[in-house]
């Protein structure tokens, strides 16, 4: 900061008072989401029983490639033809539809422009309008939003990846209860809704009641992207599995004279999910009987660290790993300085970029490679509330338009809502919908963030159809050893308010693998938060976890 | 209109504490009517909402309402100041305030003085339409640049693997950051702060040049008898507005670089309430972090102005008993 | 105006004939004087042989340091994706010449009506601050008026402490000026940072011009316009262009206050391309690639020429005097 800036007050509003994670976004983000503190990882309720919506798998017309069983994704190589119709329901009944929505586009061509937005509209029988919100600065929106006090959008997209002290108060005051019309069966009247996994719409419960509909994703936590280019090279025709060769592969794919080097990791992640897998590291929490602990109440915490710490000392790791950004270690893995990083599960779409670049991944298997351990997902990108106050009818309403959007993969609807229309924002080349470049704009109005189905994978391109060949049974070898977090969805006050402690550790973890802290540093800032709020976090999650029955 | 007020050496207006109020509203009424619209956008858009900074005194959780948010008094407080980690950013940030007002606040003004000292007019309008856009560059890309080139795997490294020498690590070294940052500082802000010192040496009178010039005295001599005396109550005014900010030494530049050499070397006051305060769901914190800012500022302020009196400086507001 | 001074001195005396007073000019102020079409500051001095080698390095050295990362700034927005790759993230020169970041950030006419946005918001907010904050120093630079204390404090106050932004969004949100472009400009009109420096300049200016004005009967108003605001032109085109920067590089305000993205101003639309697959946490199936350094270079280039093109404007009030002669009027 310069003397002579003018002082811009927004910077110092945003610390001075609300929420912001503006800048924090590339800087926090892991490489697969790492232990990111305040609760950020776990979202929904604090318990009180509801009975989740039933799930119903809506059987494809066509034939996926690889079928998939809602946990594996569907992953298919040529689009279905002809798309079948999914929706036979009305939708809206006019008037306007507005909704508070992140958007990690630019934004979209005015509606008088826009002839995808028209015809949603149409379709939808609403004039769809977006509050559109970078990524970013989506947390400081919504509590100013929200503490305004003036009229909400029908839907609200809700941070669950941000502290939300007095979630529940929140949900009784601003959002409609959704459980008489999706509780248990009833949301079978919604069948595109029906189709979404019940892993997911448990992040939806809180207080005992159904708040919101999930837009549901992978519930695959990130795994370790290679390149077998280099690795073939040095003579390992599959990544290894066990401990031991993890290191000897190191080894061979370090070389600091050609700026060589065998991994990255973005800020503070450490390949932690490869690392919780050798380790055999619960997911975040461990529930054994009533007795409730964190991770790092488990040695392989500590062991698991010590691990990391070696491989840092022993130079497999980029220099720039503690400081590094998501698209610096992009960069970095494309080019072939490093020869793998931890990545999310669907960053296997990027592969359609680099088709010269032979993909693999390696699931998290236990230090002996006898079995897959992997962290499972919260299996959402985000929860969508309806604001509160609406009429039975209006209730209704919108939801017979999130059932529309999330109408699956191959059908009529689907085609439109992610392509738009055909000879205006699509054409079709080999028999596949191809996004017209310049029309990209018209479908920034974000509806795959209102709902949506579950993903499916769709490589249309034969030149990734073996990497993906790969990654389904990737999928298959994760789905064998997934741990659950016995606390997913459930929030601790006490937690909430005091994402310092886990801070701290993070912080003292990092300077102990740099060597700037000793495991007694490390120990200690854990024990800090066993004192001081650790007792008070696991009876309230308890106490949750017994409530949600 | 009568003139009966006593002034000063400015030949400005000082003491009017005999004259009645009437007669005082009815002479500087124009003055009143210029400071209207700024006292009332202050009101608005700064006066009103502070009234909101009692959440610092709260227990405050926006998505409730206001006052389900229970008073907690000077909790907060006390927590911030209870807190070790709040100590050791209050500390750096202050060691790293010191350090921007030796190391990187005269650069502006040496710089300007280069500039000016240009003769070329085509040389100089160049030098000055480049020097600042560094300013324009987010901390995001210029530290990406520091780390492309000084960091452990950046040009400078690897020029010295080639050269068979040990390599160096300025980028994670906790003892050499302070001076990173300022290095950082000066490469990003010191053309920018140019500027206002540039605007300060047009306002010197030339003819002050020409007669000095005329006396004999040389290039030295006219720099510091004309030219710094010309430009010090600018340098005085930045020194003590500077003061005033002196807990605030940035954020996104620490935030970036702060897992790198660790908390205990890059913790300053905004990253600890970021991370004390947004991450942790506490706005009360933050908020209560402001206002401490804020009384500090104050007192720093005004206890340099008193300083800069003692002096003879005029600083931000001038002694009324001289 | 210190070029008028140069040429009529250069027209009256010739290099080194006495001047009409008789006294023999010393090297330095003939030197003034004998040069022709660059005519010197006259406050330069022509430097020793030994100066000026060390003054050319300099010169040199403050450009390449500041111009070589903006090549690498320039080259990289030029760059294939495979060429950034290939160079690990940066590029010095590029291979070959690729306009697709210019391409992907211009089509659509987003950006163009956004870039409208801006200008109007930046042109309409920076007069608007300028007139409110001239308007204030002058006042406040009149030491001991009625209330100048107070006034002055409840100025410096607003320096110190800034309110949350909750707050301000109730108001901003009660005086209806939500999703209106007044939004955007009103709330941060007014920096008590330029108030104080523009006073300060306005206090630092020679005080007997004042007086003798005042001696003469003149308003108020009337030494503000003809003698405070020409004599402080250089402070004004300084302080317009922080002001102008401001608004220019705000998208804050634009994000919190406005729903409709037709409004939105080119910071706000240039940041979601920085931001696409900078995701948060939130986001940790890496379905949303990170952004391609070429547009992110791309952004900073876009975001950087209307402040090229306006600097030269500004530029002009920083190398000439404003007081020469004004003394003597």
């Amino acid at each position: 900061m310069s003397d002579f800036q003018i002082p811009t007050l927004s910077r110092r509003r945003f610390l001075a008072g609300s929420a912001g994670l503006a800048v924090s976004a590339t800087v926090l983000s892991a490489c697969g989401g790492g232990d990111d503190g305040g609760g950020a990882g776990s979202s929904g309720g604090d318990g009180g029983s509801v009975e989740l919506p039933t799930f119903k798998k809506i059987e494809a017309t066509v034939m996926p490639d690889l079928p998939g069983d809602g946990i594996v994704q569907d992953v298919y190589f040529s689009y279905p033809d002809p798309p079948y119709q999914a929706v036979e329901h009305p939708t809206g009944s006019g008037g306007e539809l507005r909704a508070m929505l992140m958007t990690y586009s630019t934004p979209p061509t005015p509606m008088d422009q826009n002839s995808y937005w028209q015809r949603m509209n149409d379709d939808l029988g609403v004039t769809f309008i977006p509050d559109l919100v970078p990524a970013d600065d989506y947390v400081e929106k919504f509590s100013t939003v929200i503490a305004g006090g003036g009229e909400l959008p029908e839907i609200i997209q809700a941070p669950l990846w941000m502290p939300l002290p007095r979630m529940g108060e929140l949900i009784k005051s601003q959002f409609t209860d959704l459980t008489e019309y999706l509780s248990g069966d009833a949301v079978l009247t919604y069948p595109n809704l029906a189709n979404i996994p019940t892993a997911s719409w448990k992040n939806a419960v809180n207080q005992g009641i159904l708040w919101g509909v999930p837009i549901p994703r992978p519930q695959f936590p990130s795994v370790m992207y290679v390149r077998m280019d280099r690795s073939e090279q040095a003579g390992f025709a599959e990544f290894p599995k066990t401990q031991e060769e993890f290191l000897e592969w190191g080894e061979a794919m370090t070389d600091t004279s050609k700026q060589q080097y065998a991994f990255a990791a973005v800020q503070n992640g450490w390949m932690e999910n490869a690392v919780n897998g050798m380790y055999e590291q619960p997911n975040k929490w461990h529930l054994d009987g009533d007795t409730l602990t964190r991770e790092w109440d488990h040695p392989g915490y500590f062991d698991g660290t010590d691990f990391v710490k070696q491989v840092w000392d022993l130079g497999y790791l980029h220099p720039d790993t503690p400081g590094m950004q998501v698209s610096q270690q992009q960069t970095l893995f494309w080019n072939g300085t490093i020869a793998a990083c931890e990545n999310g599960i669907s960053a296997v779409s990027s592969a359609a970029q680099y088709p010269d670049v032979p993909l693999g991944a390696r699931a998290p298997w236990t230090k002996d490679g006898s079995k897959v351990h992997a962290m499972q997902n919260t299996g959402i990108f985000s929860v969508n509330a309806l604001k509160k106050g609406l009429e039975k009818a209006k209730v209704e309403e919108y939801l017979n338009i999130l059932d529309y959007l999330a109408a699956p993969f191959g059908s009529q609807e689907y085609t439109t809502i992610s392509f738009g229309l055909e000879g205006e924002q699509y054409t079709i080349e080999n028999g596949s919908p191809t996004p017209i470049q310049d029309k990209a704009a018209d479908l920034a109005i974000n509806l795959k963030y209102v709902a949506t189905a579950p993903q499916t994978l769709y490589a249309p391109e034969m030149a990734v159809q073996d990497t993906y060949t790969r990654f389904h049974e990737l999928q298959q070898e994760l789905a064998t050893g997934l741990v659950p977090d016995p606390c997913v969805t459930l929030r601790s006050e006490t937690l909430e308010r005091n994402g310092q402690y886990e801070q701290e550790i993070l912080d003292v973890r990092t300077g102990y693998i740099l060597g700037r802290k000793t495991l007694d540093d490390l120990k200690g800032a854990v024990q800090k938060y066993n004192d001081e709020i650790g007792a008070e976090v696991n009876a309230e999650m308890m106490a949750a976890i017994e409530a949600r029955g | 209109m009568a003139r009966t007020a006593v002034t000063d050496r400015h030949g400005e207006l000082v003491a009017y504490r005999s004259v009645p109020f009437v007669t005082r509203l009815r002479r500087d009424y124009p003055l009143l009517v210029m400071i209207v619209p700024a006292v009332a956008l202050m009101l608005l858009f700064i006066y009103i909402p502070l009234l909101g900074n009692v959440i610092a005194f709260m227990d405050y959780v926006p998505f409730v309402p206001f006052l389900d948010n229970g008073w907690v008094w000077f909790e907060n407080f006390e927590r911030l100041f209870a807190d070790g980690d709040f100590w050791l950013a209050l500390a750096n940030t202050l060691v790293f305030t010191a350090l921007n007002l030796l190391l990187f606040f005269p650069i502006p003004v040496m710089l300007a003085l280069f500039v000016h000292s240009l003769l070329h007019p085509w040389l100089r309008s160049f030098l000055q339409s480049v020097l600042y856009l560094p300013h324009f560059l987010s901390w995001v890309i210029v530290v990406g640049f520091f780390q492309q080139t000084l960091g452990s795997a950046g040009v400078l490294n690897q020029f010295l693997a080639q050269n068979g020498l040990d390599p160096v690590n300025l980028m994670q070294n906790p003892e050499l950051f302070k001076f990173m940052i300022v290095g950082q500082t000066v490469w990003k802000e010191a053309g920018w702060g140019t500027i206002i010192f540039l605007a300060a040496l047009t306002a010197i009178d030339d003819a002050l040049y020409e007669s000095a010039a005329m006396d004999g005295a040389g290039v030295g001599r006219r720099l510091w008898h004309i030219t710094l005396p010309g430009i010090r109550p600018i340098i005085i005014l930045m020194l003590i507005l500077r003061l005033g900010d002196a807990l605030s030494v940035g954020f996104e530049q620490f935030l970036l670089q702060r897992n790198s050499v660790g908390p205990a070397a890059a913790e300053v006051l905004d990253t600890y309430v970021y991370y004390h305060g947004v991450v942790a769901g506490n706005w009360s914190v933050g908020v209560a972090a402001g206002l401490f800012k804020g009384v500090v500022g104050l007192i720093l302020i005004l206890a340099a102005n008193k300083f800069a009196h003692l002096l003879g400086e005029d600083g931000i507001y001038k002694s009324t008993r001289r | 105006m210190r070029s008028d001074t140069a040429a009529r001195a250069s027209d009256a005396s010739p290099a080194g004939t006495p001047t009409p007073a008789g006294t023999k000019l010393t090297a330095e102020a003939t030197q003034f004087r004998t040069r022709g079409k660059y005519a010197p500051p006259i406050w330069g001095h022509r430097p020793g042989p030994l100066t000026n080698i060390l003054r050319v390095v300099a010169f040199v050295i403050l450009i390449a340091l500041v111009l070589f990362p903006f090549l690498i700034v320039v080259s990289t927005s030029l760059s294939t994706g495979q060429a950034i790759t290939d160079a690990g993230g940066l590029v010095v020169i590029p291979t070959e010449i690729s306009l697709e970041a210019y391409t992907r950030i211009l089509t659509g006419g987003v950006v163009t009506q956004s870039l409208l946005v801006s200008i109007v918001v930046t042109a309409a907010g920076t007069a608007i601050s300028l007139v409110v904050t001239v308007l204030a120093a002058y006042s406040l630079s009149r030491v001991g008026t009625l209330w100048h204390r107070g006034l002055l404090m409840t100025v410096l106050l607003t320096f110190l402490f800034a309110p949350s932004i909750i707050p301000l969004y109730v108001v901003v949100q009660g005086l209806g000026m939500l999703d209106t472009l007044w939004a955007l400009i009103l709330p941060t009109s007014l920096s008590a940072f330029n108030l104080v420096i523009v006073r300060g300049f306005i206090m630092n200016l020679p005080p007997e011009l004042f007086e003798a004005a005042r001696i003469d009967g003149a308003s108020e108003w009337w030494v503000l316009t003809r003698l405070a605001v020409p004599l402080s032109k250089s402070v004004i085109a300084v302080v317009g262009l922080f002001y102008g920067v401001t608004y220019w590089n705000a998208f804050f305000n634009a994000m919190l206050y406005l729903r409709d993205t037709s409004n939105w101003p080119l910071q706000l639309v240039l940041r979601t391309y920085v931001l696409q697959g900078a995701p948060l946490t939130l986001d940790n199936t890496g379905e949303i690639p990170p952004p391609s350094q070429a547009v992110q270079m791309a952004v900073v280039v876009i975001a950087i020429i209307p402040v090229l093109l306006v600097y030269p404007f500004v530029q002009r009030h920083l190398t000439k005097g404003v007081l020469t002669g004004a003394l003597k009027g």
